[in-house]
């Protein structure tokens, strides 16, 4: 077994597509850490100051003026008072959300790609993972051998989770290294607040507590992995049922792109919570950064991960061992 | 060959199961911590040492007040304020920095709270402008008629606004004793209206209020908006019928422009 996964790992990276990715990472990074500086400066600029309090309580006017305009959707005024309520936390307990540093970028940037960017490297080698050797023809050799079938296909969704988890922790070590160039390599133990809950509209404190900045990484990074393995999984199915490589990317992108356009375009559908990758953001958990869709909850987002993955998982193996692919 | 293909075998197994057990680990923390969260840790908050430090920059504004200093009604979303900073940087060297503290909709009782916040009186205490608006929406309120045409109800919002103005002055002192406030009056939008000889009396008993309530305190300066709107309604308000548009805030700042090169002697030389 351990033969057969290292065999399919050596296959990978042989196939050069772990490389392709991590060249776009080191390539968009430096763009993201850039437009993160500019952003950054040009907040100072305009309000003449760079101390974080005077910024964060402009901020905080800023939103109190958005909320009295009268074409907001309700959904989004909550999620706006929510936010404040959090800000005003932060300025109370002399805390800054955004103190510069590469570790504060890590956060920022694993909670904004965790539903759509981390999850479209996850497909580019996942996607196709099964189909290339169905349509190369190579899955013949494979299945020639005196294995069972669920074994190589075992082997193959083993290799897929460690690829997967590579692809996570390279995003961390890269971001870390290439934005640590613009904004320093400090900041581990900053301290980050951590446990906002909401309850009917109003922003409970009395579990917010503070913990060092490096732990609160490794448990975002842990969240978003294990979004990405649902993306992972589900791709995986993907790559047994769909035969070409162009339409099982295909299908993975439109299914994460509607995933997260569903998500902004109707909070108030309550159905939508039910689609996998409308669940991805389980970051926003851990940062407490209100969630716009009405009645979600942790419990249920795992659910809803957890059930698509192992349906995946059931139907990827049932087809592939009924499948005749010597046709 | 052989010692080679080991190598690569037990590199690309400790790769794949660090990253793999690194993220698990942190996964599984977090579900504990999500699942089961602790109580909450502040009640020591966290000494930040680092104190960032305030650029010191020279013509800090810091603005207050209602929808007319947060610029509604102006299609360029800039309103009297940012002309103002315009104007300013313009003879200015120095960075002209402004800090919009302003409200849409806010009355003088919120302004009352708003300045009685920790955070709002720290940044006062580095303005050196304060420019003001407010009482609008206590006397007319939102962009209707008047809210009460009821003389007594008016005169009962009138006191409160005294009292307000009163508190909102003596507050800012409190905290920033050298800075200059401008405070601007009201005008009457509903001048051309039918009812305007009411409304007109009503803002005019009014502006006399804030002018006998800025009396008492120092280096406060009232700005008449009365006269800029009364002519021609039309032309300075927007289509709402209550703020200015930008032609009104451009007058607006006009007004404050002038009297602050005055005073502060900024003049381009």
């Amino acid at each position: 077994m351990i033969g057969l996964v290292y065999n399919e790992m050596l296959k990978m990276v042989r196939k050069k597509r772990l490389w392709v990715i991590l060249g776009i990472l080191v390539i968009l990074i430096p763009i993201f850490t850039y437009a993160q500086a500019q952003t950054l400066e040009r907040a100072a600029k305009q309000i003449g100051t760079s101390d974080w309090k005077v910024v964060l309580k402009q901020q905080i006017i800023d939103q109190q003026n958005r909320l009295t305009s009268s074409r907001l959707p309700e959904e989004w005024k909550a999620f706006i008072k929510l936010n404040i309520q959090q800000q005003e936390y932060y300025l109370k307990n002399n805390i800054d959300p955004t103190a510069p540093g590469a570790p504060t970028f890590m956060r920022k940037f694993v909670e904004e790609s965790v539903s759509l960017f981390l999850p479209l490297l996850v497909v580019i080698i996942a996607a196709d993972l099964v189909s290339s050797e169905l349509s190369s023809g190579t899955i013949k050799l494979l299945l020639t051998r005196p294995v069972r079938r669920w074994k190589v296909l075992l082997s193959k969704y083993i290799s897929l989770l460690f690829a997967t988890s590579f692809i996570v922790l390279s995003t961390a070590i890269l971001s870390y290294l290439l934005s640590g160039v613009v904004f320093g390599y400090g900041g581990w133990d900053l301290p980050v607040l951590s446990g906002f809950q909401e309850k009917n509209g109003a922003l409970l404190t009395e579990f917010v507590h503070l913990m060092p900045q490096w732990k609160y990484l490794l448990m975002a990074y842990g969240l978003s992995w294990l979004a990405c393995i649902t993306v992972a999984t589900v791709s995986f199915m993907v790559s047994v049922l769909v035969r070409s490589t162009a339409s099982g990317m295909g299908i993975m992108l439109a299914a994460i792109i509607s995933g997260n356009l569903l998500m902004q375009l109707s909070p108030t559908w309550g159905a939508i919570k039910y689609f996998a990758f409308t669940q991805l953001r389980l970051t926003d958990y851990l940062s407490g950064r209100p969630i716009l869709i009405e009645g979600m909850t942790l419990p249920l987002s795992i659910g809803v991960l957890g059930a698509w993955s192992v349906v995946a998982l059931i139907t990827a193996f049932v087809s592939f061992s009924r499948r005749d692919v010597l046709a | 060959m052989h010692s080679n293909h080991r190598m690569r075998w037990i590199s690309i197994f400790v790769v794949a199961i660090a990253s793999f057990s690194i993220l698990l680990i942190g996964s599984i923390m977090s579900l504990i911590e999500l699942f089961r969260p602790q109580a909450s840790n502040l009640q020591t908050p966290a000494s930040q040492k680092t104190a960032s430090p305030t650029s010191p920059t020279i013509g800090r504004i810091v603005s207050l007040g209602d929808s007319l200093t947060r610029g509604i009604g102006d299609d360029s979303g800039k309103g009297y304020i940012q002309l103002f900073r315009e104007q300013l940087q313009k003879s200015s060297k120095s960075e002209v920095s402004l800090i919009n503290l302003s409200v849409s909709g806010a009355t003088s009782t919120d302004l009352r709270k708003q300045i009685s916040q920790p955070e709002t009186s720290n940044l006062l205490k580095s303005a050196e402008i304060i420019p003001l608006t407010i009482g609008g929406n206590d006397l007319f309120r939102g962009s209707g008629r008047l809210e009460n045409t009821d003389p007594a109800t008016v005169e009962k919002a009138r006191l409160t606004y005294q009292e307000n103005v009163d508190f909102i002055l003596k507050e800012i002192r409190k905290q920033n004793s050298k800075a200059t406030i401008f405070m601007f009056g009201l005008y009457n939008p509903f001048g051309d209206l039918s009812e305007a000889k009411q409304t007109n009396e009503f803002v005019a008993k009014w502006n006399e209020t804030a002018q006998q309530v800025i009396a008492k305190y120092d280096r406060v300066v009232f700005i008449p908006t009365y006269d800029l709107f009364q002519l021609d309604p039309k032309r300075y308000l927007f289509t709402d019928h209550f703020h200015p548009n930008q032609n009104g805030y451009q007058r607006m700042a006009n007004r404050l422009t002038q009297l602050v090169i005055d005073q502060e002697g900024m003049e381009t030389k």
